[in-house]
């Protein structure tokens, strides 16, 4: 089963062009920018702020005819404290789709070689109002100028606190200063490029599970050794690793590829991949099926603990976000979405678990 | 699920990364091995809280990271507090295995690592290879590392140099004793255990052992733990009381306590 790994980049300006980027950070590109999501479905239950969006991934699917264009996005909140809860009330993952005969895009590009085909916008296609801080629909405007749309009161009282204050009415628009301050209420925008991942098993020394049941020597086995049985019967407590094999089956894995931030494990054709966990606990049993189509919903992709480097967290904010891993299950039909625009999907989360290695000794 | 796509269409286009407009593959990486230095190393990429606090530098040493009990799961951690650390291969014991097609044979590594001033681990590995099991077992040596606490025999001049209290370690049927030596002793005890001692940074002990010290695994335990256990002895110096410090992790902890607990969706 081969996994496609995601790496973070640096935005370059190929960027801007592309319709359906893969991306961390900054402010969603919608597929269908006429039908931007509302911000009632990404509040954060806990405090009841609107999430940011932590990442978006274009996954297209060659079948149903509806998910040849298949965006994920996945919003999380930014307040740190409220990651302890249960995961599905601080984050949530959307899943948006069009078809390839849509009405928001049309290809351009050469025709001759299959891999030149682009999509631009049609011009057709009147993007709806987004408000200005993070993206989402746009439903509420600036009492005075009217001319900033916002999603919720929150951001528009932010908006107000770095800058629009200044400038609201007078008809200029935002200041460098005031732009800056508006994407840091984002997480910094960065690219995601994939590569197929080449794991070589050099150490297949994965085997050391079942040591118990070694006879073990505690002489050297020298071939002019007489005796058929060790000198001494005590046999040495077993000195593997019992302590979180599942951690360092992890830690092999990404070794190769140590700044990966995504896992995409779901192939065309394949059977859906088994995710890399990073504990024995809080494995994700009963995952409830797509409410859409009834489906049982299969592993698409994790976000791994190193995408946490480049969110610009604050290493000593003892309530930032953290994770081990993030687990993100999806309906395997793609079923059609229709009017709601966004089928929401489900993710889950794993800690790292609290043993360390010293621990066998003590 | 998916067929191959009938001729004409355009291919395969499932997955993130192999979507049309973008080219075959999705995008790639600018230049693979991108980011490897010569030696064929990645520079470190930290994975845990705790180790993206150390790359950050806001851990200043390696006993506040001691002090809250906290999980070390990087060995690049410790790499960053002790550069300084000195290992030694103990033993390498081939052990075997009966199959049906007769024997398979692997090596296990016993490892010691210290630098000589009160940070000692050990690490056993076993590996198909005698070349992986020591570098595995280097790894886990490192991310066993304890602290020792070193004391003195008699009158407090100058540095400490042996155990502060008689301290005992048991593993199987090895029991091993360390007990504080007058300076200018030495380390008095078997070839194993010194090597382990040294490494601790205790200058001066006796020690006793008993049982099948000939198990080098379990000797080499015993004494390990013995070491350990000078931090885990309540001497009367320490009967003060402690104001406990708010660990700036503290949220940090609170939240590893409670990843035992089930997560429910």
């Amino acid at each position: 089963m081969t996994v496609t790994l995601g790496f973070a980049e640096p935005i370059d300006e190929e960027f801007h062009s592309e319709s359906f980027p893969s991306k961390i950070g900054g402010q969603p590109r919608w597929i269908d920018p006429q039908h931007p999501l509302n911000v009632s479905q990404a509040t954060c239950d806990e405090c009841q702020k609107p999430m940011a969006l932590l990442m978006q991934l274009y996954a297209p699917e060659d079948e149903p005819i509806e998910a040849f264009h298949r965006m994920l996005y996945v919003f999380v909140c930014r307040t740190g404290s409220c990651h302890r809860a249960s995961p599905s009330r601080c984050m949530r993952v959307f899943r948006a789709q069009l078809a390839e005969e849509n009405t928001v895009y049309e290809e351009v590009g050469g025709a001759a070689d299959e891999d030149d085909i682009a999509w631009a916008m049609r011009s057709s296609v009147k993007p709806a109002k987004q408000c200005v801080v993070c993206g989402m629909a746009g439903t509420k405007a600036c009492s005075k100028c009217h001319e900033r749309m916002y999603c919720s009161r929150d951001h528009q009282l932010a908006d107000w606190e770095v800058g629009h204050r200044a400038q609201c009415g007078s008809g200029e628009g935002e200041g460098e200063d005031h732009a800056r301050r508006l994407r840091n209420q984002q997480y910094p925008e960065l690219l995601i490029v994939s590569e197929e991942e080449e794991f070589k098993d050099k150490n297949d020394d994965f085997d050391d599970e079942d040591d118990g049941s070694d006879s073990e020597s505690e002489d050297e086995i020298q071939p002019e050794d007489g005796a058929m049985v060790p000198v001494t019967n005590e046999k040495a407590v077993d000195s593997e690793v019992d302590v979180d094999k599942a951690f360092l089956m992890f830690q092999r894995r990404i070794q190769q590829n140590s700044d990966q931030v995504i896992r995409y494990a779901r192939a065309p054709g394949a059977e859906p991949g088994q995710p890399l966990y990073v504990s024995d606990a809080g494995i994700p049993e009963d995952v409830p099926g797509c409410e859409l189509c009834g489906a049982q919903r299969e592993f698409e992709f994790q976000i791994m603990p190193q995408m946490l480097n480049f969110l610009g967290l604050k290493a000593d904010d003892p309530t930032s976000i953290d994770w081990g891993t993030l687990l993100v299950y999806s309906c395997p039909n793609s079923c059609d979405v229709k009017d709601a625009q966004y089928a929401r999907e489900v993710i889950y989360r794993q800690h790292f678990s609290s043993q360390g290695i010293g621990d066998k000794y003590m | 699920m998916a067929d191959n796509a009938p001729a004409g269409a355009r291919g395969e286009r499932g997955g993130f990364g192999r979507g049309r407009g973008r080219g075959r593959g999705g995008r790639g990486r600018g230049g693979r091995g991108r980011g490897r230095r010569d030696d064929g190393e990645q520079a470190w990429v930290p994975v845990t809280k705790l180790g993206r606090l150390v790359k950050d530098g806001k851990i200043k040493s390696i006993e506040q990271i001691y002090l809250f009990s906290l999980p070390i799961k990087e060995y690049q951690i410790v790499d960053a507090f002790l550069p300084k650390l000195k290992d030694e291969v103990m033993k390498i014991t081939p052990v075997q295995k009966q199959t049906r097609a007769g024997q398979r044979t692997r090596f296990k590594a016993f490892v010691a690592i210290g630098d000589s001033d009160g940070h000692v681990g050990l690490g056993v590995k076993c590996a198909k290879e005698v070349a992986t099991a020591i570098r595995g077992a280097i790894i886990l040596a490192k991310l066993s590392v304890i602290p020792v606490r070193r004391g003195y025999w008699g009158s407090k001049l100058g540095a400490p140099h042996t155990v502060p209290c008689k301290v005992t370690g048991k593993c199987g049927s090895v029991v091993c004793r360390v007990v504080p030596a007058p300076r200018g002793t030495g380390i008095v005890a078997a070839p194993t255990p010194k090597k382990l001692l040294a490494l601790a940074g205790i200058t001066d002990c006796y020690t006793t052992a008993r049982g099948s010290t000939k198990t080098l695994g379990n000797f080499v335990k015993a004494a390990f733990q013995a070491i350990g256990n000078t931090y885990s002895f309540l001497t009367p110096d320490l009967w003060a009381e402690t104001a406990f410090t708010q660990s700036p992790f503290q949220e940090f902890s609170d939240h590893l306590v409670k990843a035992a607990d089930k997560k429910k969706y």
